[in-house]
């Protein structure tokens, strides 16, 4: 074959899928126009219909027919913000039934995409007590993070457990997602976290105690102090977290002999946990770490110091004449800040301050040597 | 005896620059059938996602928004206004008001009821002086950098230096971000710890109508070259960024609209000033670096979160942007040119950076030689007329094909515009776009590195119309 005729031949080529495209993309978005037009007034109905099945009409009447997509998206806008009692007369529906039976079906697809899909489906129905909590072990992380998502909302000792022991997956979305839906499962999650923390050397450590101190439970404590010599100080620290959100006289004293922990991040959380508890007698230990080695140390201090209010206040404007040239610099930013307790544990909190001379800039965020 | 020598010579660039075409086109349609393929693995793990769920979610990362404005008094307060609506439940919306000459600052101060604060943060990369803080009494989440003229790349780094959460998203005052983007384009870093950046879609909002700060009504535009441009960022985001997902990850994010690890970006010491290319140079650095220590090193795009922008309607302002990015891709590729072929590097080096060598670098080159080659080769005959016409329509035609596949790509998946007359203008610019715009673009690129070559590094001015006056359709 010449140069010519393969040219010519491409060239055709060329010409051929042009037009498929263009009848592709034209005849698509005539398809779509066509298809909302016809489709517009029973996706309409079904609304409607929804709409006063959820505010409790006797009647149940039959929907419109809809395809699946159209279907799926009209049950989904309707129990978007739904409660139990409606959602209980929603699945009186046929329609809600039909969903459900699919949704199962995918769920057990060799596709991971449909399995997916599935799960999304039950997560917006608010079923699949059967067909998802095999999808816990599912090969797919997207699978996977998906079914512990669905867990939210259907909290049992069971799923708990199993998601206490998703936080050390090698995916970080289900780890994540494991992480959210513990928090949000708040007491029904508990007895899982005791038992994954009382473990002899339980995976992530760390991040089941950070669920922990999210989910403030008394209970939780116990099981957090027993690690609070742990070799790791991302645990220590963590340790910490807990016990600031259960607070306490343990607590108070747990948190106060974390201030001379080796690790900076621990020594911060453990000086931001005692502006958190309001534990005014602690302000002389916490003007101390005011001239730290660390910057973040200095600045949990300073700003934990704001928060306990006079007796902080006090211990601030102390500092503004140590020879500490560190815990000078910090005191006075943080007392530039001004809005005294307004406890913003961000570095650019709100405050009314005067704008004084930016020189301590100088020292911001330089470690000392 | 020199005619034949000038024939071999000619004949055989021809022949050079076929093979070339052939090259390119392959990396073209590798890039192609990997985008459909990311394309579709997104879809179906987007399918009716539960987005609104992170707004309440304890380990949702925050983000801080810097936006570095310049001589904005006319549009900061809208932008503001529009960054502070986005979804997101930790942003914090920090804009640095580059040493503006104008009233941008007071403008700020009376409309969101600023007030000066001494902040503490780590000045951990450099930037030019600042001169102060500010935070707003209505949008406590909202932080004002005041601080000495030094460019985009000194604002973002003093944005950087402020800001406190643990993404960063770098965003143009004149970039119009969809709500919820923020929601979409944070997916990446909530799948996979080794991703340091996320791009998202750029689209062009001329034409478009817009009310608040939002694109109420997307619009292709009626102007040519602005139309041009439109066919060009959906090709360059729906298929060239989103090909590479799955071949090796990004080198470019856009300036516009792109998310990233604060602490990475503070690791690699922050925007680069010296370059007017600091966007692509903050992710060649991210990436090599990373690779380097081993840490992490991925750049994603996402093609779902859009943010509208508005492109140059003139000659003029259009060619110094292009002659702007080009010198900014030279000076990046040349700082970084040890990553080429390196096998340390693996994709980065063995195929992204090659492919921005040979295709993005060189490409306008070899069009120009081109175009000077094939006329001479034809008066000296060393060039079939009919070889040259059909090797013409044949790049042609695969460059109109390459705009319709990407426009089956948005009729398939977004839709973005609904009208008739929209998607019919659209494939319109789709097939004139390779008649006389591209054969511009080749030229501004080579006046970029001609420019780059003379060692010039000034941006030029960017004049706007705004978002305020929509052109009537």
């Amino acid at each position: 074959m010449q140069l010519y005729d393969l040219l010519a031949c491409v060239l055709l080529a060329e010409g051929g899928i042009l037009g498929g495209g263009l009848s592709l993309i034209l005849g698509h978005a005539a398809f779509q126009q066509l298809r909302a037009a016809r489709l517009r007034p029973g996706m309409r109905a079904n609304m409607q219909t929804l709409a006063r099945v959820l505010a409790g009409a006797p009647d149940r009447p039959a929907l419109a027919r809809l395809p699946l997509d159209k279907a799926i998206e009209v049950v989904a806008e309707a129990t978007r913000s739904v409660d139990d009692a409606g959602r209980a007369r929603l699945a009186e529906l046929p329609v809600y039934a039909a969903l459900t039976e699919r949704a199962a079906r995918w769920c057990t697809s060799t596709r991971w995409h449909r399995r997916l899909k599935g799960v999304r489906l039950l997560v917006i129905l608010g079923a699949g007590q059967d067909a998802v909590p095999p999808l816990l072990e599912d090969p797919r992380a997207e699978v996977r993070s998906a079914a512990a998502a669905w867990a939210a909302n259907q909290p049992s000792p069971q799923i708990a457990t199993r998601l206490v022991r998703m936080l050390s997956d090698e995916a970080l979305a289900c780890r994540l997602t494991a992480h959210r839906t513990l928090v949000r499962m708040g007491l029904h999650a508990v007895p899982a976290i005791i038992s994954h923390m009382t473990e002899e050397s339980p995976a992530s450590l760390a991040t089941a105690l950070l669920v922990a101190s999210r989910v403030h439970d008394s209970s939780l404590m116990g099981p957090a102090l027993a690690h609070r010599n742990h070799s790791d100080p991302e645990v220590r620290a963590a340790v910490a977290q807990v016990i600031a959100s259960g607070g306490g006289t343990d607590g108070v004293e747990g948190l106060e002999g974390f201030l001379t922990d080796p690790a900076p991040a621990v020594r911060a959380t453990a000086a931001a946990g005692l502006g958190g508890l309001g534990h005014w007698p602690s302000s002389p230990l916490l003007a101390e770490l005011l001239g730290d080695p660390a910057w973040e140390v200095r600045r949990a201090a300073g700003l934990a110091l704001d928060r306990l209010g006079g007796p902080g206040q006090l211990y601030l404007q102390r500092a503004l004449h140590s020879t500490d040239r560190f815990a000078q610099d910090m005191a006075r930013q943080v007392l530039d800040r001004g809005g005294t307790g307004t406890g913003t544990e961000s570095g650019t909190g709100t405050g009314t301050g005067t704008g004084t001379t930016l020189a301590v800039f100088a020292t911001n965020g330089k470690e000392r040597r | 005896m020199i005619s034949d020598l000038v024939t071999t010579v000619l004949a055989g660039f021809a022949w050079a620059v076929f093979a070339y075409f052939i090259v390119v086109n392959g990396c073209q349609t590798a890039l192609l059938v990997s985008a459909t393929a990311a394309m579709r693995r997104h879809r179906h793990r987007t399918w009716e996602e539960d987005r609104v769920g992170l707004l309440g979610s304890a380990v949702t990362p925050t983000i801080s928004a810097l936006a570095p404005a310049y001589n904005e008094e006319a549009n900061v307060a809208e932008s503001v206004h529009a960054l502070l609506m986005l979804q997101y439940p930790a942003l914090e919306v920090v804009l640095i008001n580059d040493g503006s000459a104008d009233s941008t600052l007071d403008v700020l101060i009376r409309t969101f009821e600023l007030y000066p604060i001494h902040p503490i943060f780590r000045n951990q990369v450099q930037s030019q002086p600042i001169r102060g803080l500010y935070r707003s009494k209505v949008h406590p989440q909202l932080l004002v950098v005041d601080k000495e003229n030094g460019g985009k790349a000194d604002a973002l780094n003093a944005g950087l230096n402020c800001a406190t959460g643990e993404l960063v998203c770098a965003i143009d005052a004149d970039t119009l971000i969809e709500p919820d983007a923020l929601l979409r384009i944070v997916r990446p870093f909530l799948t996979d710890e080794n991703v340091v950046a996320a791009g998202g879609t750029i689209r062009v909002a001329n034409g478009s109508q817009v009310a608040n700060g939002r694109v109420l009504d997307a619009r292709v535009p009626r102007g040519l070259l602005a139309g041009c441009q439109a066919v060009e960022y959906l090709r360059s985001f729906l298929f060239g960024r989103l090909g590479w997902n799955n071949l090796g990850g990004n080198l470019i994010i856009s300036g516009a609209f792109g998310l990233f690890r604060r602490a990475s970006v503070l690791d690699v010491g922050g925007y680069v000033h010296d370059t007017v290319g600091e966007d692509m140079e903050l992710i060649a650095d991210l990436r090599r670096q990373g690779q380097d220590r081993g840490t992490a090193s991925r750049v994603d795009f996402v093609p779902d979160p859009v943010a509208w922008t508005e492109v140059p309607e003139s000659l003029r302002v259009l060619g110094r942007q292009r002659d702007r990015w080009h010198r900014g891709l030279t000076d990046v590729l040349r700082r970084h040119r040890g990553v080429l072929l390196n096998p340390r590097y693996r994709a980065l080096g063995l195929v992204v950076y090659p492919y921005y060598v040979v295709v993005e670098l060189l490409g306008p080159v070899v069009e120009a030689l081109g175009v000077i080659a094939v006329p001479l080769g034809l008066m000296l005959g060393a060039v079939d007329l009919t070889f040259a016409l059909l090797f013409l329509a044949v790049a042609y035609g695969w460059g109109v094909l390459l705009n319709v596949t990407v426009m089956v790509l948005e009729e398939l998946t977004y839709r973005r515009y609904h009208r008739w007359s929209d998607l019919l203008l659209l494939l319109f610019w789709s097939v004139v776009e390779g008649i006389g715009y591209r054969q511009l673009t080749v030229y501004w690129r080579l006046l970029g590195l001609w420019r780059y070559a003379r060692g010039s590094k000034d941006w030029g001015v960017m004049s706007r119309r705004g978002f305020g006056t929509p052109t009537p359709a």
